[in-house]
């Protein structure tokens, strides 16, 4: 990643807005800052679309033996708003509760197997109250509430109600290990913070037997979408 | 080494993905709800006439209009849902004023939405168009707008002045020369006529056709012989290229032709509403008690060492995440964290990441975290929290709102305690910089924009807390700040005070811009001290004082400062010219709960003058700042000059909410349409009022929603 960001950035130097501010210099940092936010405002710029494609190419390597070896859970998760793939390890277990982080920092919150938060993403679920997944589906409905960060640093909550509806499904392959699975589907609908109709479909594929999600796609907000999650480990 | 191979592996795998959201792409400026569409005046409405429609809450509108060799810049605000106000500079090509052959004109609009839009009444807008300025476009109007169908708007209304004005007779006088004053013995006066007109949204999306009948006669225009006017029809066609960026094209009276570009965004629609950041480590909650245990072992604190080993641990934890402290103490059971925040505009943002920071840091028997935010030296405010809390409610979706229930927000001490140890390095400490510098003045009676550029070296030496030598040296390169004409001094009854400006850019080459002492200090946890002298600013320099007594809860603050200044020579060295003033206000600011902050200064100015500045802030959580202030004075109009008397508007735009990155440098601007001799005053760096509010208690409580971000 390093050696992107350098070989990118090599073109922009020329600019001449850019050139006047990387003569900075200096121990005083904020004095400083406006040369590195061009300076990462021009990386953006010219990663962004190469590194989409880079990000999905890296973590489809990932391999059973590399999972093997790393030694902690991970989990592969595509945001299916901007394509962008990751690998993500856990950091943080507390009972039902756990939080994963990609290796630049961003991190998914979940409990038991739901997406309870994100931090990171720039419209970032902050928190969300539900049901766990087995009342839901015993109940066949649930409600649930999405909390967000609005314009003005408030917590703003989008309230969603759905349908739970559990189905059989095929076996889920991860990583050449296959899972009998039973489907769950969220079915919900709601109005977003803007006041439109707000609709969407969590599913989870949750293991017969030991009753763990082993895959999910969940809702993170509408500029995102949902995430796609897979559990890499075994157990 | 085989430790070092598996965390390398570790590395690659996490690694192989780039950050989820990295690709997102953020449009600033697309996420805007489209808003009513804008007149040639920047205000919204059709052609040239306005509509009763309003914007949104806090939109912030930027349009440039060209027509018949004459340009509006406008810039407009939706103060309230109801209440927008504009500043426009104006040129008009060929219009005969004291000499020029161009005429540049200021001029503000204020209006006000009577009734909104319901199914069968109109909504209706009451409004003065240039209402303080030299009156060129001076105008009111009553105007109604109503949708007929959801694609077809229809407007219609009756005007004043301007918009009243029959062939070749405003009805009115215009100021030239002078301005600046409200002119209500004019408002809703005179001549009256009415306008009207149609908005059509085309199937084509973005494209918007409009017609009016417009009932500007162009009066002072036509007479000039600068604009003719053959029909009173006008016609528009406009494309919004996305919901920020709109053009347009018209055809006015018959023969001329026009331009428009608008730029609009609202501080409330971020582009990342929550901010890229990194996350935090999360919280590391303690191992349970085991074997009938109540309390968790406290027997590291017998060990003189242990203070130093903690600051050890929870340094590089502040560290990864941007912040720093300038102190931690620590007893059996609870501990207190000097914070500094360079790094997030929302204060609670910084105290979540630094109680984060603690969980990891500090053992197990440390019950209670006191987090104090030191903001330029100084103990702001004081956060209690309890471990348990932040233990229990980092997952909690409502945690926010109850950790700010169950924490205790109070001012910072008075003093630090005596044996707290300060990280190396804090005091004493150097700094310095050498950057490229921009110096600007906007919209002066004879250009729009006028900007130098050269370079700046700065260097400060804090000796002890809250006692700075500081010194700024600028070297302009390139430029014409130097060209500015004031045509101050006209008057022997007042000083010039600040009409030398372009006789200080031009000779100040290089120029010791400042150099000074300044000791920044709290009286009591709730009031705080500044003293400051030396060169205090590019003009003046001599000793400043001030104190302000700021609760950490309190939406009211009053401060008091007194300056005994001279004013400096031009080439900014260390010399002084033969005028010196005793200058001081008493102020007071109330923090409303509408994120509104009033703030008024009483008190006397550098020439001598006794008044009162007034000013109203919108200020936005995210660091977004738009206010306006004017100056009333004991020296009457006729001798301030153009202008009447001192006004501007304010606005600060952070950096972060532009990039999504954290950062709380901002970028401040001030737009005062001319700078006279009346009404000014000193420009002493370190007023207390910004250091404080921007950490007080209800900034942390403001901001709370970011304490898990």
């Amino acid at each position: 990643m390093t050696f992107m960001t350098v070989k990118t950035l090599r073109p922009l130097v020329c600019g001449v807005g850019l050139a006047l501010v990387l003569v900075a210099c200096g121990s005083d940092k904020s004095a400083l800052e406006l040369t590195e936010i061009t300076k990462r405002l021009g990386q953006r710029a010219m990663n962004d679309k190469a590194a989409v494609a880079a990000s999905q190419q890296a973590v489809l390597q990932v391999s059973r033996a590399d999972v093997e070896a790393a030694g902690v859970p991970l989990l592969r998760v595509r945001i299916e708003g901007t394509g962008a793939m990751s690998t993500l390890a856990e950091v943080d277990r507390q009972g039902a509760y756990s939080t994963y982080m990609t290796g630049d920092g961003i991190a998914l919150l979940f409990r038991g197997g739901v997406l309870v938060g994100t931090r990171g993403l720039g419209v970032d679920l902050m928190g969300l109250s539900s049901p766990g997944l087995a009342a839901a589906i015993k109940a066949g409905k649930s409600t649930r509430a999405y909390r967000y960060l609005d314009g003005d640093e408030q917590l703003a909550t989008v309230e969603m109600s759905c349908l739970v509806t559990s189905s059989a499904h095929g076996p889920v392959t991860i990583l050449d290990r296959s899972y009998g699975v039973t489907q769950v589907k969220e079915w919900c609908q709601g109005e977003a913070l803007d006041g439109k109709k707000l609709a969407f479909e969590n599913f989870y594929w949750v293991e017969s037997g030991s009753g763990k999600v082993r895959q999910s796609r969940q809702f993170i907000s509408e500029k995102f979408g949902r995430a796609e999650i897979e559990v890499l480990n075994h157990r | 080494m085989s430790s070092k191979l598996a965390i390398m592996r570790m590395t690659n795998v996490l690694c192989l993905g780039v950050g989820l959201s990295g690709v997102v792409a953020f449009p600033a400026l697309a996420q805007v709800a489209s808003e009513p569409s804008t007149n040639l005046f920047g205000s919204s409405g059709l052609i040239d006439m306005p509509s009763a429609e309003h914007q949104k809450p806090g939109q912030i509108t930027t349009s440039v209009a060209g027509y018949s060799g004459s340009t509006r810049t406008t810039l407009t605000f939706q103060i309230t849902p109801r209440i927008s106000g504009s500043f426009r500079y104006s040129t008009i090509d060929g219009y005969n004023s004291v000499g020029r052959d161009t005429r540049y004109d200021r001029s503000f609009d204020i209006r006000y939405r009577v009734f909104d839009e319901s199914d069968f009444v109109p909504a209706v807008t009451i409004g003065l168009q240039d209402f303080a300025g030299t009156g060129v476009f001076s105008g009111e109007y009553i105007v109604a707008t109503k949708t007929l169908h959801p694609s077809l708007k229809a407007t219609a209304g009756i005007g004043w002045g301007r918009l009243g004005g029959r062939k070749g007779y405003l009805g009115r006088t215009i100021n030239i020369g002078k301005g600046g004053v409200p002119d209500a013995g004019n408002w809703f006066r005179g001549p009256v006529q009415p306008f009207g007109g149609l908005e059509w949204n085309t199937p084509i999306e973005g494209l918007r056709l409009k017609a009016e009948y417009s009932s500007d006669a162009y009066a002072v225009e036509v007479n000039q012989g600068v604009y003719e006017r053959k029909s009173s029809a006008n016609f528009g066609l406009e494309y919004d290229y996305n919901e920020a960026v709109k053009f347009g094209a018209y055809y006015l009276n018959g023969n001329q032709f026009a331009l428009m570009a608008s730029l609009s965004f609202n501080p409330n629609d971020p582009p990342a509403p929550s901010g890229l950041e990194s996350a935090p480590l999360p919280v590391l909650v303690r191992k349970p008690l085991t074997g009938g245990a109540t309390r968790y072992a406290d027997n590291w604190s017998a060990d003189p060492a242990s203070p130093r080993i903690i600051r050890g641990q929870v340094r590089p934890l502040l560290e990864a995440n941007q912040l720093e402290m300038e102190g931690l103490e620590v007893t059996s059971t609870s501990a207190t964290l000097y914070l500094l925040n360079k790094t997030f505009i929302a204060p609670a943002e910084a105290v979540g990441r630094a109680a984060r920071a603690l969980s990891r840091g500090l053992p197990g028997s440390i019950e209670t975290f006191n987090i104090v935010l030191v903001e330029q030296d100084l103990p702001v405010t004081r956060v209690t929290m309890q471990r348990r809390d932040v233990e229990s409610l980092s997952y909690d979706p409502y945690g926010a709102e109850k950790l700010h229930q169950r924490s205790t927000i109070a001012s910072g001490p008075a003093r630090r305690p005596e044996g707290l140890v300060y990280e190396d390095g804090r005091y004493p400490r150097f700094k310095w910089s050498i950057t490229p510098s921009v110096r600007s003045s906007f919209f002066d009676p004879d250009a729009p924009i006028r900007i130098d550029l050269g370079v700046r070296a700065k260097a400060s030496y804090t000796i002890a807390p809250g006692f700075t030598l500081s010194g700024s040296i600028n070297k302009p390169l390139v430029g014409n700040l130097g060209n500015i004409k004031r045509a101050g001094g006209a008057n022997p009854k007042v000083p010039r005070v600040r009409s030398y400006a372009a006789r200080y850019y031009s000779e100040g080459d290089p120029a010791l811009e400042r150099l000074t002492a300044d000791y920044l200090f709290k009286l009591h946890p709730d009031v705080y001290g500044r003293i400051s002298a030396g060169y205090l600013e590019f003009m003046y320099g001599g000793v400043s004082s001030e104190i302000l007594w700021k609760p950490a809860n309190s939406k009211l603050a009053l401060g008091a400062e007194l300056n005994y200044v001279k004013q400096r020579e031009f080439e900014q060295r260390f010399g002084f010219r033969d005028y010196d003033v005793l200058t001081g206000h008493v102020s007071a600011y109330y923090d409303m709960d509408n994120g509104f902050t009033a703030q008024l200064d009483a008190g006397r100015y550098l020439a001598g003058d006794i008044g009162a500045t007034f000013g109203l802030n919108r200020t936005f959580n995210n660091g977004w700042v738009v206010g306006a202030f004017f100056t009333l004075t004991d020296i009457p109009f006729e001798d301030f000059g153009e202008g009447s008397f001192d006004k501007g508007i304010t606005l600060s735009i952070p950096f972060s909410w532009g990039i999504g990155r954290p950062s709380r440098n901002t970028i401040d601007t001030q737009i005062r349409p001319l700078t006279r001799d009346g009404g000014a005053r000193l420009k002493v760096e370190n007023r207390l009022y910004g250091i404080v509010s921007k950490a007080d208690g209800r900034a942390v409580s403001e901001t709370f929603g970011r304490v898990w971000r």
